[in-house]
């Protein structure tokens, strides 16, 4: 057969021949395929590339040791196997955070505000009680005090006796003779 | 379990994924042991060899590669494609090798700056072969291997020693690496042409032949 494509591969044919033959132009194709120096050349190149992947093979140890493969799991029982095992856990996780949480608002947290509105009502119990107290001392309002005469109401009668004796106590009391 | 390499089993130097591959694969994906197992004899070595030459130490290879196939197993019954298991694996590898260097360096980063010494850092813990020749020969071919990859980009790197020492196809180390098989090529290309301008190694590779 004869080719009208005279030219030689050149050494980056040569190398893109050695990637990817097909890659090649046609007529690059058609060269090769009849020339034969260009041919031994591929081959030349080809048996090197060999000849360096058996040298290393060579140059290479072997292996020593053997590959151990873990034994398989053998299936579990229901809900505690496999999938579901990580699912139980995730639940129980999740449950014990749930406790961990009420725990605290029920047992920690809650007896602490309890006890402020506890403080609270005896507050407002005390203030309340006083209220009532003033209104036993003094039942009338503010403005009708002045008229009643209660104004003095508030003033100590141990002070008032000491200030104004009674009269009357000491003309009846008998004499010490 | 422990997983004997037994001869029997292993295919051939290079096992792709095969019709008897394929039927392991299959039956392993529906969560068969003795299937798994079948198909850990037969990519043992590839795969040992595919982190060795990526990490050049044998313990951290061997333990790598426990990794890897125990990822496989883990994972196994979630692959869909079973004609792409092999480079279903080798995706598995690159990317716990990838991992491996990461921690490698970090540690090493805060090693150095605590002035501490590493105890092993040297990952190129080089094998004693009984034959001095060999001994040689191979830390000869390692050294000018080594400065080929030096003057290659990561992926260049990669995906070269996928195509030439792991001997996967285009389209498989297009699959482990997650690019295009037209990315591939472009690497590849220019990993060839940097290759072939290293006349040591081509010296040795060359003489090799003859």
């Amino acid at each position: 057969m004869k080719t009208n494509f005279k030219k030689h591969l050149h050494e980056d044919q040569l190398i893109q021949a050695m990637v990817d033959v097909s890659a090649l132009p046609s007529e690059v194709l058609e060269h090769l395929a009849t020339c034969p120096g260009c041919k031994e050349k591929k081959r030349a190149f080809e048996q090197e590339m060999e000849t360096l992947g058996s040298m290393a093979h060579g140059f290479m140890p072997s292996p020593r040791r053997r590959v151990r493969i873990p034994e398989t799991k053998k299936p579990g029982f229901g809900w505690f196997s496999g999938y579901h095992s990580w699912r139980m856990a995730s639940a129980a996780c999740a449950l014990l955070v749930v406790l961990f949480l009420g725990w605290n608002v029920f047992f920690k947290i809650l007896p602490e505000r309890r006890l402020a509105g506890l403080e609270e009502e005896i507050q407002r119990d005390g203030q309340f009680m006083a209220e009532i107290n003033d209104l036993v001392e003094n039942p009338l309002p503010a403005a009708d005090r002045a008229i009643s005469g209660e104004d003095y109401a508030r003033v100590d009668d141990n002070l008032l006796d000491f200030i104004i004796p009674q009269v009357e106590e000491s003309e009846n009391s008998p004499s010490p003779a | 379990m422990q997983l004997n390499r037994g001869k029997a089993h292993v295919a051939d130097e290079n096992p792709g994924t095969d019709s008897r591959n394929t039927v392991f694969v299959r039956r392993a994906v529906k969560g068969d042991r003795a299937a798994f197992d079948q198909l850990v004899s037969i990519f043992h070595e590839p795969i040992f060899r595919m982190v060795y030459v990526r990490t050049r130490s044998r313990v951290d290879a061997e333990d790598l590669t426990q990794d890897i196939f125990i990822q496989a197993f883990k994972s196994i019954g979630r692959l869909r494609e079973v004609d792409r298991f092999r480079s279903w694996l080798y995706s598995i590898a690159a990317n716990r090798v990838r991992d491996f260097h990461r921690k490698k360096r970090l540690r090493s980063f805060f090693m150095i700056s605590s002035g501490e010494e590493i105890p092993g850092a040297d990952s190129n813990d080089a094998y004693d072969d009984p034959e001095p020749l060999k001994n040689v020969m191979r830390k000869d071919f390692w050294g000018h291997l080594g400065g080929v990859f030096g003057k290659l980009s990561r992926l260049e790197k990669e995906v070269f020693t996928m195509r030439f020492i792991d001997q996967l196809t285009l389209r498989e180390i297009a699959e482990s690496l997650g690019k295009g098989e037209s990315t591939v090529k472009t690497h590849l290309y220019r990993a060839l042409k940097k290759f072939r301008k290293e006349k040591g190694i081509l010296k040795l590779v060359g003489g090799e032949i003859q």
